[in-house]
């Protein structure tokens, strides 16, 4: 399985200011390969999260393209890249995103029940207790913190297996204890032969990575 | 709060009932001041309100969830008798224009049905309370 | 199924907003559900009365008019009793252009044991009626013998029972079908018992004031049918005419009145339902605004996770679907409770022939409140609904981290 980003950039419109357009992500060419914990570094503002949400499904880029093995994932229908991301790509963004009025356990097997089939439910259950949230399954988001919510994020898109998974600062909210946990958890998906992206501007993910890639300007140097 | 809700509910309804049978919701009045055949039905009516009325306040005050049962299920077997009050236990005028039949009977049957049901959910609520306070 | 159970977390999770949602929509299908059935009522009734009325003129005495308004005796049953000399009767069937006529004599009970009030007796001659008669014939199936009546559906005894008026004891022969009118509190009886309640009135001294003499020798109006192809309005004249100290009224113009009052009455609901509507949208359409805001950032959750854009539209109009749903159950049960219990005190407030549909159209009545408010429920939450699903997950989950 690969993913490939050929030569993609997004210019985003201004309304003020001097140029009337500025470039978040300019003519950046990346391959994540099964197997393989990837770590994107670079300065806030470098354009990091653009590309993770173009390569993600998430946002159309102004130029060039975005294959899943063959499949350009642009030139699907809205359906048919929604059921794809669903099925193999997992997103961890770097705000909350949990649904407010579902508990925990039910956010976390909220990827399973969108499309019907069967619920993870024993995934979900290993992962909350490797991620040390398995005391909060029936908390509702608004009683967590900020780094319980994050985990609760890394532990559905875990739970939900998907081929590839791209994590916005997934370790921001986190101490160093669960910084560690997390990034373990990255690597052993990465063994099991999913493809991981791990962005952040910090360096503590460098360590268990197999590739870093760094940003700068919306370029990849 | 939460815990007075349904005889909360009740004091309104019987205060209504009781109000109500007295003044807009009452029998027929003859421009003579003579006694209506209703008059009976409306004096029936009036004192199943105070009876609920005076249950639902010492709901309001009682604490024991059995005894609170008790006195929910006398007000709901007053709130199914006040619905027969008018027109089967006690006689009404017999043409259906009348006051007693236009207003008094329907307004006092659905008045009555809210109280039976209200009482029937405060049973409900307190049996579930014991049994969760038993666990 | 497993779309469904997150419907309903979503929603009972909000309860607030659902039962806002529920609320508004519950308003809305009592102002339709009891709109319509008053004004369908209404319709009905009118069209009972025409049916029933049978005549085209009606000749009562002169003086009656100013007693009793003769929309009002039919309408609300009010109590009239006038009187004029039988002759009258003969003297309108030697009108020329008259087919039909038919007398009857009016005459108020007492206190009768039957009720704590009045009721109007008429007494009609059953062998030339064709006013009463066919109407009764629908309930009755041999002729009304003597010192036996036939009540409204208003008055409240039964079949085979004795009804005493004027301490004369008579048999309810039966109980005629609701026409919505005044007509429904009357009693009626043929002429030779009205003659014997007449007598038994003015042994007890009751004041019917028969100026006639011989109270056999009255009546209260005579009806009148015309011949075909003659014009009503000419009869009606030659019948003021003709007719010495008694007033022919033309029924037709009693109707327009009636319909006039009607189509009035009718202008007035729609008029209040559509103030009810346009005010019910309004909050809607605010209550989904404000809903745009509070649930971008769930959505766009749904969308990270792959949820379609026409999923997210259909989930948002299935919520709005299930919430207008339970509001039309209850505000239709609600508008029932409210509309069918008071049925006499709708009639007696609007003075206006009231007739309660039959259950087949009452239920056509209660689906159609539903899927209206449903369909008005959805049409609001649609834009909501479309701007939701255009939700940027990536930048709405990165506001506000």
């Amino acid at each position: 399985m690969q993913l490939r980003a050929e030569n993609i950039s997004r210019r985003y419109f201004r309304k003020h200011g001097e140029a009337n357009f500025f470039e978040a992500v300019r003519s950046v060419s990346l391959t994540l390969e099964s197997g393989k914990l990837t770590v994107l570094n670079g300065k806030s503002g470098s354009g990091k999260t653009t590309l993770l949400n173009m390569i993600g499904g998430l946002l159309n880029p102004s130029e060039g393209k975005v294959f899943l093995d063959e499949t350009d994932l642009y030139a699907l229908e809205d359906k048919d890249l929604s059921r794809l991301r669903s099925k193999r790509i997992g997103v961890i963004p770097q705000g909350r995103s949990a649904v407010d009025t579902l508990s925990v356990y039910e956010n976390i097997l909220l990827p399973g029940m969108l499309y019907g089939g069967t619920l993870r439910t024993e995934e979900a259950e290993n992962w909350m207790t490797v991620l040390g949230i398995s005391d909060l399954r029936n908390a509702m988001p608004a009683e967590l913190s900020g780094g319980e919510l994050r985990r609760m994020a890394i532990a559905r898109t875990l739970t939900a297996s998907p081929e590839v998974i791209l994590a916005d600062e997934p370790t921001g909210d986190l101490d160093n204890e669960n910084t560690r946990t997390v990034l373990t958890a990255f690597q052993q998906a990465a063994k099991a032969g999913k493809a991981v992206l791990v962005v952040s501007h910090e360096t503590d993910a460098e360590a268990y990575a197999d590739q870093i890639l760094h940003m700068s300007h919306g370029t990849i140097e | 709060m939460k815990k007075n809700a349904f005889c909360g509910i009740l004091l309104i309804l019987a205060a209504v009932i009781a109000l109500g049978s007295v003044t807009v919701l009452g029998p027929c009045v003859h421009e003579d001041g003579s006694e209506a055949l209703c008059t009976g039905a409306g004096r029936a009516v009036f004192w199943s309100g105070c009876a609920l009325a005076a249950l639902a306040i010492l709901i309001l005050f009682i604490r024991k969830h059995s005894a609170r049962i008790v006195l929910f299920f006398l007000s709901l077997c007053s709130a199914a008798a006040g619905m027969m009050f008018p027109g089967i236990v006690f006689p009404l005028c017999r043409m259906n224009t009348m006051h007693c039949r236009a207003v008094m009977q329907p307004a006092m049957i659905i008045l009555f049905a809210f109280a039976l049901i209200v009482s029937a959910g405060g049973i409900i609520v307190e049996r579930n309370r014991i049994r969760r306070e038993s666990v | 199924m497993k779309h469904f159970s997150l419907m309903i977390r979503n929603l009972s999770r909000r309860p607030g907003r659902t039962t806002s949602l529920i609320l508004l929509t519950a308003f809305l299908a009592i102002s339709v559900f009891c709109g319509t059935i008053v004004v369908s009522s209404l319709r009905r009734g009118l069209s009972s009365m025409e049916n029933r009325l049978g005549a085209d003129i009606i000749v009562v005495p002169a003086e009656a008019e100013s007693k009793v308004s003769m929309k009002n005796l039919l309408l609300q049953g009010t109590i009239g009793t006038f009187y004029m000399d039988a002759s009258a009767l003969e003297k309108v069937r030697e009108t020329e252009g008259v087919e039909k006529a038919s007398a009857q004599i009016f005459l108020s009970s007492m206190k009768a044991d039957c009720c704590s009030v009045k009721v109007q007796v008429i007494g009609f001659d059953p062998e030339n009626d064709f006013v009463v008669q066919p109407w009764i014939a629908e309930s009755l199936n041999h002729p009304l013998g003597d010192m036996e009546v036939v009540v409204g559906c208003r008055v409240e005894t039964d079949v085979g029972n004795s009804f005493r008026i004027y301490d004369k004891s008579c048999r309810v022969a039966a109980k005629l079908a609701s026409t919505g009118t005044g007509l429904d509190t009357a009693v009626y009886c043929n002429m030779n018992t009205i003659h014997v309640l007449l007598q038994a009135a003015e042994e007890k001294e009751i004041s019917h004031k028969i100026d006639s003499g011989n109270d056999s020798e009255v009546v209260s109006a005579v009806y009148v049918k015309v011949l075909p192809e003659t014009d009503p309005a000419l009869v009606n004249n030659r019948l003021n005419g003709h007719v010495r100290k008694a007033t022919a009224i033309r029924t037709a113009g009693m109707m327009t009145e009636v319909a006039d009052s009607l189509s009035g009455v009718s202008r007035t609901i729609a008029v209040l339902i559509c103030a009810v509507w346009i005010l019910a949208l309004i909050i809607l359409f605010i209550v989904f605004s404000m809903m745009v805001n509070e649930r971008r950032r769930e959505l766009a959750v749904y969308r990270l996770l792959g949820m379609s854009r026409k999923m997210m539209s259909g989930m948002i109009l299935k919520e709005t679907a299930l919430c207008s749903f339970t509001g039309a159950l209850c505000g239709t049960a609600l508008g029932a409770i409210l509309v069918f219990p008071f049925t006499a005190l709708i009639e007696t407030s609007l003075k206006l022939p009231y007739l309660t549909p039959d259950p087949g159209s009452i239920v056509f009545y209660a689906c159609f409140a539903i899927a209206v408010t449903i369909l008005v429920g959805c049409a609001a939450a649609a834009r909501t609904a479309f701007r939701l699903s255009r939700v940027d997950p990536g930048t709405t989950l990165r506001e506000g981290a």
